[in-house]
């Protein structure tokens, strides 16, 4: 029996699944969004900078169209969206059913403070007894046992850490808002059931649990225990597993059919940890090794307890479940330890230094030792620590360590007072991303980064000055000890925590490594239907590449819900009281023309503000304001009666203007949404003013000051009236748009975009420049996996030119393009200059790119010099006789990373290994050797350079600086290099030299100025910002996905295909767009036409019709932020509700004083 | 690079050949007409005259000392929707100047304009010249001031503590310092526009091409340095007197909301003040909210409030002509105040009122790096 | 030539064939210092086929198995293994160039089999012995000197033989060898 039906069930709120949530939610789709912990963000709450910024910028993933459907807070803060149900705490604890149709338990771990109530005032933290690490500092600093799990978090609500909790009910005492409850009394009640042959083992447990409270039975055996467990209910078993008749783990499983919501932990010696890890399996909660302590049972039977307890288990049904559970960090303190981490204390890992560096972490932004607090001046920066490394289980690479270590030098480098000189130790600088090779130059050129090609085998520590001692081999060879201040591990990634239990209950296979494995040619879609996975669930991304697969994957959830056809509406609870009959269909009454009445209701705090604020005193100045028409005074406006009650008197005095004094005014979200259709009064008319919080703050600093808490509550009552009293009705006109998409490019991205969009049921025109679609699938002929792509391919084709909402024009171009967002006029002319004039709402650019020619390395002076699609051709078609190819030269980084085409093409590595791979399998006596700077075998791709290495193929580095030279006298290739690690001169006589060429977009300049959209420096699409919003330009409405964003493999094209689909479509899905409430508007009467907002706007949203002579406004995307509005010397450019008026009444009622 | 001419000056009468010259200019194709100070008709009161007829050319009387308004807001009419042709316009500096910023808020196009600059004398208050016009108005051949006394007392403060009476951003330059202008005019084609008039006027006009007189540099730095000593003690001074709350409400106290201040700034340019709109339209109610507050308040209550508007809205754009001071019926000194704030805020952004056409308004541009104190990022 | 030297280091450098010139292995080697080619660069030289380089080499002379590189090698390579795999190839292949170390190693067993531990001055004696060089034992002479005013040199006596039980495991590398 389930409580509640959702379209999307999201498992995890880190960025990928905010990202995923929130397309949904914009879709319509009603989002449940669970975390694990107290707060969400992920792991990009502790990070503050992300480069190329260096600011954090997660906002910037709030939607820019239907924005007033969010409230456009700090992500990092909370997420608001009317569509999503953000449950923290809360864990996915079964899946039953299918896609439509998934019947879901969620487990709510209790905090044990009510966050409704809690005030963040901090009274229990300064009363708390107990200390413990900090989690979101990394341990750097402390935390009491009730603390707050991150600093900005709206509502800002204290939890419990109840490991660490001693239950001395101080907090409970202290608290003035009596949101702390935690009650032991239930203790007594809560019984254990302790099996054991051993009778000290009995006796020692039964008495540390007794001294917590807990009732405690004993058994000595199996047989003992069954008949205990029929004479009376228990909570917990604690079972011995080597027991002489009985078996512990036969016991369980007696147990747990008899009594299936009994929770067993097992006891166990080292010797049968692997039993006790099977008995998990079997309906086991947990198990303890023996011999064991207090302080290692004690807190999981009271964990077991309070789930057990005050656990809320909630049951839902949902359509789809995306899983964006991202990763965890390899433990650098692992059986080996080499360096030192926990133990040298100037060892840190990669979030720990953010912390350090960040101006809410324990150092407050400042650089210091912590082993003797002086400043740091030279970090060692230590890769692959756990990450490309046999040894730990990780043959791949980690993908982001190389571009945050070099972010935290430059950090470093720049946000220290002091100098510091900082050094990455490295073995591949891996650069593969949009924009890293010239963040990573910069770095080395610009802030004095240096790096060091090679890796570290160990720290050690000078005992006498604490410095840390770093041996390795330079570049020339020689063994060099240099001396470090510090030394950060760039600790890789691990699956998350819960990746195991989550694919249990999903019934999911994972990967080698322990990730979510994907089907082929997707990094989104489980082999399980209905269920998705988003961002680095199923291997390591960047933000960008975790925000691109969250849309991927909620273009999928999107597509399972809407064949299910039941886009589920958030419920209107609460029917009208009075039960009037709706006389229209507009939701709201029109109160333009009214005067103004402003109710205003002040809730008590159960008397709780009388002891500050006169009431009558209050009732006595607001009723001389004839706007004014009724204070109320509510005695507790958060409960169901205060709350009726409020109702009431609202629509009892008719009021068009609400407000309402309380606290916490994020939690009347919610509640003004539903009061609004109760009374038929735009929420934007009605408002709440924080009075709680001068009382709360006055309580916290025990300055009881009457006259200045009276004063703030009046000034927040008075200023929060002559707010109300001041906002204009707005009624936005709707907007049309035109619900079809246009396609430019038919490759697999574009194909992919266009049957997303059209499995949607949106209409899409696609433009194929050729007379032949697949781009570059054309040639390509396999994965790096050694799929097949021609199935892909077919059945892709297949699928769009079959689709009847797909509308392709083959071999035509886009030559006329104007309008906005919604509404885009574009002509298509074909090859006999035939042209079609059509009209979108949205645009995506899938124009793909094309291997870069040369003139390098003797290309086009031999036959024998190819390139590597050259290559691939040639193979395919059998053209290569493979005992010609004895020896093969493969050369990377041809013309790439360099000059003008200073960026990483990222597919060349691997196809390099594809291709040697391949000669070696069909010539194994060939020598293939593969010249490269550093190899981009990101993600799992790295696991290909590791069986090509062992395959035989012979692997060598050059430099920038010092290329191969490929001679091709007398009809002999031969290729020279000095072979870096030897220093000596190598000389290979070649029979074929395959290059590397790297891609290069086709984006015309012609198509990106009739777009009008700008070109990145290396000629590729601009994304509007490259972190958070890496599909979308600057432009609304245009978006891009496959290679003319970004060199990437056609799995990740596809992806990326679907993610720009599912951008679009959150633009289109509706015919009419109502804009949003806070939009500027122009009063052409009063406009001078003197262009500043235009100038000023920093949306684009603006411009100077010609026709009319006048300043036009773009809804779409205009974002009312107000520039145009500050900037306009006489308030021609006008914010409604947000005139100068409102703005300056309330700035004066502010320093209104309430005389009695 | 400027080219530079003299003109000779017959009857040592320097108006007279400024009258020629600027009636050949007009002479010339392209120039529809020329707006220039002077008498027309009946009237004895130096304005702004639009001239399309050459032989009314001695209506004209750019040198008089006289300033009643800026003529940059009547170029901004002229030039803000095109035209055929051009219209060829006498400016002081600071009318350029303003000129310049207008443009950048759009409200006059300079490609419908011949700027024709003239070194600037300064001018006397409207008030005292009508005081010496009336009396003694002959004995002011063409109104030229004294240049051997550019700090005479009568001149208007403005125009004392001004540093640029040279003008910038002209097409054409009449110059006057440093030259002894009963003989010569010194004339610059500064702008390839400009110069390409001069190539059009009557060769027996003009000299062959010369260099600037070295005189004219020392003149120049002389007189800059005794308007920055006059500058700075007025700063001083004003910053003294509104060093507190009391005092800068005190500084106002004779104003009445006449709005002249307003109506006499060239770079105040909104169609319709927002002191004339509802956007600061008080209820009664408000009204006596603030008596109750603070017992008793002044009426009108919003002068301050509105000089304050006008110094947020226009003092990176104030060019310092002083107009403002000029109309002022209760002679609040509010150029004073209002120089001392633009240089401030113009410091502040690093910006300078009409100094350069391309120069963006800085309001109007972003800088993520600047104010990084105040924003506090970085 | 090649083909030859290729197979003569075959075997070896299917060992370290995944290698990624990472250089771990150099920087945690504590004799890395006195060796004319540190390990990092002796790997690249099997893998480039240097056959007659890295014969000739001494590095792995020098190895004295402390198994640091085997445990730091990201790749998990058995380098320790390689290094005695490149010992035993050496000697086979330049059997004169190894001919001292080959024969210390063997005295140094011997002694070892004899009595259960070196004897020093019986190791010494016989290695010298056994090199034929009458010089030689002046160059240790230094050494030697030193190490018996340390105490460091145990005089000769006999233990007797077999005592110890090595014996099996002297056979059970012998039975090894055969099979390999």
């Amino acid at each position: 029996m389930s409580d509640q039906k959702y379209n999307a069930l999201v498992v995890g709120a880190g960025i990928s699944g905010i990202r995923a949530a929130l397309d949904l939610a914009q879709q319509d789709c009603r989002v449940a969004l669970i975390d694990k912990s107290p707060a969400m963000g992920g792991l990009l709450n502790q990070l503050d900078f992300q480069f190329p910024s260096t600011h954090c910028g997660m906002c910037k993933m709030l939607p820019l169209v239907h924005r007033d459907r969010s409230s456009q807070f700090c992500l990092r803060k909370g997420l608001f969206h009317e569509n999503i149900d953000l449950m923290l705490s809360t864990e996915l604890s079964d899946l039953a059913g299918e896609p439509g149709n998934f019947a879901v338990k969620l487990h709510q771990r209790p905090t044990w403070v009510d966050p409704g109530r809690c005030v963040g005032c901090g009274l229990c933290e300064s009363v708390c007894p107990e200390t413990v690490p900090d989690c979101f500092n990394e341990g750097l600093s402390s935390h009491k046992a009730i603390y707050l799990p991150v600093p900005h978090a709206i509502p800002n609500a204290y939890v419990i850490d109840l490991a660490a909790c001693s239950r001395c009910g101080a907090c409970e005492e202290i608290c003035p808002t009596d949101a702390v409850t935690l009650s032991q009394s239930n203790r007594k009640n809560f019984n254990i059931l302790v099996v054991d042959d051993e009778l000290s083992i009995r006796d020692s447990l039964k008495e540390w649990l007794e001294d917590e409270a807990f009732t405690v039975d004993m058994a000595a055996s199996g047989a003992e225990a069954l008949e205990k467990l029929k004479a009376q209910t228990y909570q917990l078993m604690l079972t011995d597993i080597k027991m002489p008749e009985m078996s512990g783990t036969a016991l369980l499983q007696k147990a747990k059919q008899a009594y299936p919501d009994l929770c067993v932990v097992m006891m166990t010696a080292y010797a049968t940890v692997e039993t006790a890890v099977e008995a998990m399996k079997t309906g086991a909660e947990d198990y303890l090794i023996k011999p064991f302590d207090p302080d290692t049972l004690v807190p999981m039977v009271i964990l077991i307890y309070q789930d057990i307890e005050a656990a809320r288990d909630r049951e839902i049904t949902v359509d789809t479940v995306i899983l964006a559970t991202g990763t965890s960090f390899y433990d650098p303190a692992d059986e080996k330890n080499i360096y030192g981490y926990g133990i040298y204390p100037n060892v840190l890992t990669g979030i720990e230094f953010e912390r350090m560096i960040s101006h809410s972490g324990p150092g407050g932004g400042g650089l210091n030792r912590l082993d003797n607090g002086r400043p740091v001046q030279k970090i060692a920066w230590i890769q692959c620590v756990g990450s490309r490394d046999i040894q730990h289980n990780a043959d791949f690479c980690s993908s982001i360590c190389c571009m945050a270590a070099i972010k935290e030098a430059v950090l470093a480098k720049t946000l220290s007072i002091e100098p510091v000189d900082t050094v990455v130790f490295y073995m591949d600088m891996r650069t593969w991303g949009k924009s890293f090779q010239q963040y990573y130059d910069a770095a080395e050129q610009e802030h004095g980064v240096r790096f060091e090609r090679c890796r570290i085998h160990s720290l050690s520590q000078d005992n006498l000055t604490g410095d840390l001692v770093v041996r390795y081999v330079s570049g020339s060879g020689r063994t060099v000890k240099e001396l470090f201040d510090m030394a950060v591990l760039s600790v890789g990634q691990r699956p998350g925590n819960k990746t195991e239990h989550l694919s249990r209950i999903c019934e999911l296979p994972l990967n080698a490594w322990g990730f979510f494995s994907t089907r082929p040619f997707s990094t989104i879609q489980t082999p399980q239907d209905g269920i998705l996975a988003a961002g680095s669930a199923t291997g390591l991304k960047d933000i960008a590449e975790s925000v691109i697969s969250a849309s991927a994957a909620a273009r999928s959830a999107s597509q399972i819900i809407t064949s299910q056809n039941r886009h589920i509406k958030p419920p209107v609870k609460e029917m009208p009281d009075d039960q009037t009959t709706k006389t229209d269909n507009a939701p709201f009454r029109d109160v333009s023309r009214e005067p103004v009445v402003l109710f205003v209701g002040v809730c008590t705090c159960s008397g709780r503000l009388n002891q500050w604020v006169d009431p009558d005193a209050l009732a006595r100045y607001f009723s001389m304001d004839p706007d004014i028409i009724r204070v109320a005074f509510i005695n507790q406006a958060c409960t169901a009666d205060g709350w009726q009650q409020m109702k009431k008197e609202i629509s009892d005095c008719l009021a068009n203007r609400v407000l309402i004094g309380a606290c916490h005014p994020y939690v009347f979200l919610k509640k003004i949404r539903e009061l609004a259709q109760t009374v038929r009064l735009d929420p934007s008319l009605m408002d709440v003013a924080d009075i709680m919080a001068p009382v709360f703050r006055a309580v916290a600093e025990e300055k009881k000051d009457i006259q200045a808490i009276c004063t703030g509550v009046f000034s927040a009552l008075n200023s929060g009236a002559e707010s109300m009293k001041r906002m204009e009705p707005i009624n936005p006109q709707p907007i049309p748009i035109a619900q079809k998409t246009l396609v430019i490019g038919g490759g697999i991205a574009g194909m992919t975009a266009a049957l997303a969009v059209a499995d949607a049921g949106y209409g899409v025109d696609l433009i194929e420049k050729s007379d032949r679609l697949g781009g570059n699938l054309n040639w390509l002929h396999q994965t790096i996996e050694g799929v097949s792509l021609k199935d892909f391919l077919t059945d892709t084709v297949d699928a769009v030119e079959k689709h009847p909402l797909v509308n392709i024009f083959m071999s035509s171009r886009l030559i006329s393009f104007e309008g906005s967002a919604g509404q885009f006029y574009s002509t298509i002319e074909n090859e006999e200059k035939k042209a079609v004039d059509v009209t979108h709402g949205a645009v995506i650019l899938a124009t793909g790119g094309h291997e870069a020619k040369t003139a390098a390395f003797g290309y086009g002076t031999h036959e024998a010099i190819v390139t590597q699609k050259e290559l691939e051709i040639r193979l395919a078609e059998n053209q290569i006789d493979p005992a010609q190819a004895g020896t093969v030269v493969m050369i990377q980084c041809v013309d790439s990373r360099q000059g003008s085409r200073n960026y990483c093409s990222r597919v060349c590595c691997p196809t390099a290994l594809k291709q040697a791979r391949h000669l070696k399998q069909l010539n194994p006596e060939a020598n293939i050797y593969i010249l490269y700077r550093d190899m981009m075998t990101c993600g799992f791709s790295e696991s290909f350079f590791t069986r090509a290495r062992n395959e035989g193929v012979i692997f060598m580095t050059y430099d920038r600086e010092n290329p191969p030279a490929v001679d091709t006298g007398a009809g002999q290739i031969t290729v020279s290099l000095t072979e870096p690690v030897l220093k000596m001169p190598v000389e290979i006589s070649a029979d074929l030299v395959v290059l590397a060429t790297g891609i290069v977009p086709d984006f015309s300049d012609d198509l990106a100025s009739l777009l009008g959209i700008p070109k990145d420096s290396h000629g590729f699409f601009q994304e509007a910002e490259s972190k958070w919003r890496p599909l979308d330009a600057i432009k609304e409405g245009i978006f891009a996905c496959g290679i003319v964003h970004s060199p990437r493999s056609a799995t990740e094209a596809a992806d990326t295909g679907r993610a720009a689909a599912q951008r679009a479509i959150s633009l289109i899905s509706k015919p009419a767009y109502l804009p949003d409430k806070t939009m500027a508007i122009v009063r052409h009467s009063l406009c001078s036409l003197c262009e500043r907002c235009i100038e000023t706007c920093p949306y684009g949203a603006r411009m100077f019709n010609l026709d009319h002579t006048l300043i036009q406004i773009n809804e779409l995307m205009c974002q009312g932020c107000g520039a145009c509005a500050a900037v306009c010397p006489n308030d021609a450019s006008v914010l409604p509700g947000h005139s100068g008026r409102r703005m300056l009444g309330t700035i004066d009622a502010v320093f209104e004083q309430l005389h009695n | 690079m400027a080219k530079t001419t003299f003109l000779d000056v017959a009857d040592k009468n320097p108006l007279q050949t400024i009258r020629e010259f600027l009636k050949s200019i007009l002479n010339t194709d392209d120039v529809q007409a020329l707006l220039v100070p002077g008498r027309s008709g009946s009237s004895q009161s130096i304005m702004p005259v639009l001239i399309n007829d050459p032989d009314l050319i001695d209506d004209a009387d750019p040198l008089s000392p006289c300033f009643p308004v800026n003529s940059a807001r009547l170029a901004s009419k002229l030039s803000h929707k095109p035209i055929k042709g051009k219209i060829a316009m006498v400016l002081r500096p600071c009318e350029i100047r303003a000129l310049i910023e207008l443009s950048k808020l759009k409200q006059a196009d300079l490609a419908n304009t011949v700027i024709i600059g003239i070194d600037c004398l300064g001018a006397y208050s409207t008030k005292y010249w009508a005081q010496i016009n009336a009396t003694d108005a002959d004995s002011l051949p063409g109104g030229l001031p004294d240049p051997g006394n550019p700090n005479d007392p009568h001149l208007a403060a403005a125009c004392r503590a001004c540093e640029h009476f040279v003008p910038e951003n002209a097409d054409i330059l009449i110059g006057l310092f440093g030259i002894n202008t009963t003989e010569k005019i010194m004339i610059q084609g500064i702008t390839d526009a400009g110069m390409a008039l001069l190539k059009n006027l009557p060769q027996e006009m003009v000299e062959e091409t010369s260099e600037e007189p070295v005189a004219r540099e020392k003149a120049v730095t002389d007189l800059l340095a005794s308007r920055i000593e006059y500058r700075d003690t007025m700063f001083e001074t004003t910053r003294q007197a509104i060093d507190s709350h009391e005092k800068f409400v005190r500084y106002f106290d004779r104003c009445i909301n006449c709005y002249n201040c307003r109506v006499a700034c060239p770079v105040c340019y909104c169609k319709e003040c927002v002191f004339n709109t509802d956007v600061f339209d008080h209820d009664p109610y408000q009204y006596l909210q603030w008596a109750r507050r603070k017992g008793a308040v002044k009426l009108p209550a919003d002068t301050v409030f509105y000089h304050m508007t006008r110094v947020a809205h226009m003092s990176l754009s104030c060019v310092g002509c002083g107009q403002c001071s000029n109309v002022c019926p209760n002679d609040i000194p509010v150029m004073e105040l209002f120089r001392l704030t633009a240089a401030d805020v113009q410091h502040a952004f690093e910006y300078e009122a009409g100094r350069d056409k391309e120069e963006p308004l800085p309001l109007s541009v972003f800088k993520e790096d600047e104010f990084t104190d105040v924003v506090g990022i970085g | 030539m090649r083909s030859t030297s290729r197979h003569i280091l075959g075997s070896v450098k299917e060992m370290i064939q995944a290698c990624i010139q990472c250089g771990t292995c150099t920087g945690s080697c504590p004799n890395a210092f006195a060796m004319d080619h540190t390990p990092r660069h002796l790997w690249q030289m099997v893998l480039n086929d240097r056959t007659r380089d890295v014969l000739t080499s001494k590095t792995f002379i020098l190895c004295s198995s402390c198994y640091y590189c085997t445990l730091r090698c990201p790749r998990g390579l058995p380098l320790t293994d390689v290094m005695g795999s490149l010992t035993r190839l050496a000697r086979t292949e330049n059997p004169t160039g190894f001919k001292k170390s080959h024969l210390f190693y063997g005295q140094f067993l011997q002694s070892i089999r004899r009595h259960g531990r070196v004897n020093e001055s019986e190791l010494m004696t016989l290695f010298f012995l056994e090199m034929k060089n009458p010089l030689l034992p002046l160059q240790y002479a230094g050494l030697g000197l030193k190490f018996l005013q340390k105490n460091k040199i145990s005089l000769p006596f006999v233990e007797k033989e077999g005592s110890h039980g090595l014996e099996k495991i002297f056979e059970k590398v012998r039975e090894m060898e055969n099979q390999a």
